[in-house]
């Protein structure tokens, strides 16, 4: 008997691609955010499971390639919370991350699809 | 906390965390200003889920909050895969960012060379042996001579970049010493055998020995600034994981 496809593998190695897309898009969503606010957002989107030890490295990164601008504020709760924004640079990559992303779904979907149906195989 | 001793534990257990969170980071490379950014955050995290916490705290309440937070292996993770679901134990083996040619050796090997050589010259010479042992030996003082800089500089950037021990810094610090006061030496030998005049050579040699101390101290400083002593390196708790940059 054929060993099946590892799905857990396989979703590992398709959310590891995804993390910055998402990480950029929860920015843009909340506007400004800081970084345990971040975790949680994207903390109750199922699937996504990007907690703090994907988050705030990608978000490192991502300030450090100049995607993201950071402005430490005062906290009530103890040290200041470091607030990220998109910047331009940063909206483009997302922009274009989406673009990526449209045509790789659109292209999956027309494979599973190719007459358009929009209902699941089984 | 409900004391100071209760408040100051709670704070040893939070920084025991944060500890264990950055040595694995920096053994996998991660660069030092993402680092820190990363500790910030995580530090601003705990900060919050402990002020949601009933208060007072207590230690057995912030041991609670750390035990919620992920283990300090997964944040090194997103260094290595790229995400935080591949556990510690299935991480590559330590690959640390060591060179496969290490510069430190190749300095010493080509400093100390230089002295050796002119040793082995004198005696040589001295004893009357043979033209191709005296070639050899001579090839050998002036490939240290011309190779030693360019190996010097590798080392100090070696030095500079990677985390190598103190042991190699100190080996590339005495290699650019021994560099600096032998070859003076060898190069004012070799300008007044050839000159064949010894009229300046008191004055000459005073001058000299004032230069070369400058020149130590020039070498020496350099170092120093590029290259300052490091603080022994921490033990690591469990095994490690190799550079990725996700």
């Amino acid at each position: 008997m054929p060993n099946s496809v590892d799905i857990d593998q396989w979703t590992t190695q398709l959310r590891k691609g995804l993390g910055e897309l998402c990480v950029l898009a929860a920015v843009e969503r909340l506007g400004e955010a800081y970084g345990y606010q971040l975790v949680q957002f994207l903390a109750e989107h199922d699937g996504l499971q990007l907690t703090e030890s994907t988050v705030y490295p990608l978000l490192a990164r991502l300030a450090h390639e100049g995607c993201l601008s950071v402005i430490s504020k005062p906290s009530p709760s103890g040290p200041p919370r470091r607030y990220y924004r998109l910047t331009s640079t940063g909206k483009k990559s997302l922009e274009a991350m989406l673009r990526s992303w449209q045509v790789v779904g659109g292209s999956i979907h027309r494979i599973v699809h190719p007459n358009g149906s929009k209902e699941t195989r089984t | 906390m409900t004391n100071p001793s209760e408040s100051h534990i709670g704070q040893v257990v939070v920084d025991e965390y944060l500890d264990l969170v950055e040595r694995a980071l920096i053994a996998c490379g991660a660069p030092r200003s993402e680092r820190t950014q990363v500790m910030q955050d995580l530090e601003s995290q705990i900060a919050e889920m402990l002020a949601v916490e009933p208060q007072p705290l207590t230690e057995e309440s912030v041991r609670a909050v750390i035990a919620r937070l992920e283990p300090p292996a997964q944040f090194a993770a997103t260094y290595v895969n790229g995400t935080n679901e591949k556990p510690r134990s299935e991480l590559p083996a330590r690959r640390w960012r060591t060179p496969s040619v290490s510069w430190a050796f190749v300095a010493a090997v080509s400093c100390w060379m230089i002295p050796i050589g002119a040793l082995l010259i004198l005696m040589s010479g001295n004893s009357g042996n043979d033209r191709g042992l005296l070639m050899l030996l001579l090839l050998m003082v002036v490939a240290g001579i011309l190779f030693g800089p360019f190996a010097l500089v590798r080392a100090v950037r070696e030095v500079q970049s990677s985390a190598l021990g103190a042991s190699r810094r100190d080996m590339v610090m005495i290699s650019a010493m021994i560099y600096c006061m032998v070859v003076p030496v060898l190069l004012l030998v070799f300008a007044i055998s050839v000159a064949e005049e010894g009229a300046l050579v008191a004055l000459g040699v005073v001058a000299f020995i004032y230069f070369q101390y400058l020149f130590v101290r020039r070498v020496h400083g350099y170092i120093t600034r590029v290259a300052p002593p490091r603080e022994p390196s921490l033990p690591l708790t469990g095994g490690v994981c190799a550079p990725n940059g996700t």
